[in-house]
């Protein structure tokens, strides 16, 4: 809790910062939530190498928005961050339509999260438990799996998530809710 | 399984987390990024007189005299790092200058796969190139840098085309179990030129086409890597060269 308070004052300082165009301050944004934004394309993408090319648009478009002194629709320093990230993910989706005909996000088909490299494929297979829960992750709706990476993995807030998604804070909760019942149905198939 | 197991199992996802490796060449690539584009301190100047004035007044100066002849020296010599950076190998001092440049290319173009792709070949030619060049007994740690990049760089192509075919087949399986509304027409694997006469007289004949003439891109990488492990080095530039003319081709 104390360690969780800690950070949120860190991030409120941060983001003070990024308003006046502080360059150190981007930096240690960067060094701070750098796995997060990369775990949380990870989970759209389902690949390694192209969550990696993300995260570094996203650090690369939030500096744009910082330089632009364009903050004010971001109240804190994750939502300018997931925000970002969402957006990447949606415009990377849109400019490789033509490309990849099966979208990996899509609610019609759930995605396979097998990953080829060391990792997160070796992490869980130390673990069955945890492999039951990634498999079951990857069938889940999208809706609700970045829901619940942002809440029960990257820590984030129902009053965060509701910025980042746009959604009021009540909605979000039913859709932790949701998302974890449906988690917990498709883990125990 | 009950909510708080699955939300404990949950928590345990956060041990993923990208290479250090990466972490901290991004980190390189966006503080270039965030301090190459600061802005000088500003001096407004509102006409060309006031800016003369200036100048005279700073040049006047003794300190600011050496400061600009430092600038000068320091700013050719930043040119001329670049431009021997370009050639600089794994082990060198700019070798990192060359490796932000190239990420910096490759980022350039994250949104598109297939350039990305053209790209990472260009760069594993370029590996290929450095490895002609070195010598591999003298410098083995250099050679084996190199080598350990040119394999890296192709197995991400190899990674991302198969990624690709594999979403095409998923495609096209969806496409072929949809009901057809319309009869086909079924057509031959021909030629088209069976047509015509030839000097002699003689009727040209049709041949089939055979499907073993084609290769697709990553057959082609593949006998790439294989030429560089023999180190016949410039038939491996022109198995990626080849490779990525076919990509371009299949566009």
């Amino acid at each position: 809790m104390t360690k969780s308070l800690v950070k949120q004052s860190s991030d409120r300082l941060l983001f003070l910062r990024l308003k006046i165009k502080d360059q150190a301050a981007f930096i240690q944004a960067y060094e701070a939530h750098q796995a997060d934004i990369y775990r949380f394309i990870y989970f759209k993408v389902n690949s390694e190498a192209e969550a990696q090319d993300l995260t570094s648009t996203v650090f690369l478009k939030v500096w744009s928005v910082v330089q632009a002194g364009k903050l004010k629709g971001y109240n804190t320093l994750k939502s300018l961050l997931y925000t970002v990230a969402r957006n990447t993910v949606i415009d990377f989706y849109r400019d490789n339509g033509k490309l990849n005909k099966v979208s990996l996000d899509n609610q019609d088909e759930p995605i396979d999260i097998v990953d080829d490299k060391p990792g997160a494929h070796e992490l869980v297979q130390q673990d069955s438990d945890l492999q039951i829960i990634y498999r079951a992750l990857g069938e889940l709706k999208p809706e609700y799996r970045e829901v619940i990476i942002m809440h029960f993995v990257n820590e984030l807030s129902v009053a965060e998530i509701a910025q980042v998604t746009g959604k009021k804070p009540g909605n979000v909760r039913v859709i932790i809710h949701r998302g974890l019942e449906a988690l917990r149905k498709l883990a125990n198939e | 399984m009950n909510d708080h197991f699955v939300s404990q199992q949950l928590k345990k996802l956060r041990q993923i987390t990208p290479n250090a490796d990466w972490v901290s060449q991004q980190r390189q690539v966006i503080m270039a990024q965030v301090y190459h584009g600061q802005q000088p301190a500003s001096l407004a100047f509102s006409r060309w007189s006031d800016f003369w004035l200036s100048l005279k007044y700073a040049f006047s100066q003794p300190g600011v005299v050496v400061s600009a002849i430092l600038a000068t020296v320091l700013l050719g010599g930043g040119t001329t790092s670049y431009l021997v950076g370009r050639q600089a190998k794994p082990g060198d001092s700019l070798y990192i200058a060359k490796q932000l440049s190239e990420r910096a290319q490759l980022l350039a173009v994250s949104f598109d796969r297939a350039e990305q792709n053209k790209l990472k070949l260009a760069l594993a030619s370029q590996r290929v190139s450095e490895m002609a060049a070195v010598d591999q007994q003298a410098d083995q740690q250099q050679a084996a840098a190199i080598s350990r990049e040119f394999k890296q760089t192709v197995s991400d192509v190899k990674d991302r085309l198969a990624q690709a075919e594999t979403k095409a087949a998923a495609a096209a399986l969806v496409k072929a179990s949809q009901p057809k509304t319309v009869a086909s027409n079924k057509t031959e694997d021909t030629f088209s030129a069976a047509t015509g006469k030839d000097k002699t007289g003689r009727l040209e004949v049709s041949q089939p086409v055979t499907a073993t003439a084609t290769k697709t891109p990553s057959q082609i990488i593949e006998e790439a890597e294989q030429l560089f492990d023999k180190q016949e080095y410039s038939a491996a530039i022109d198995k990626l060269e080849a490779a990525s003319q076919l990509m371009d081709s299949a566009k």
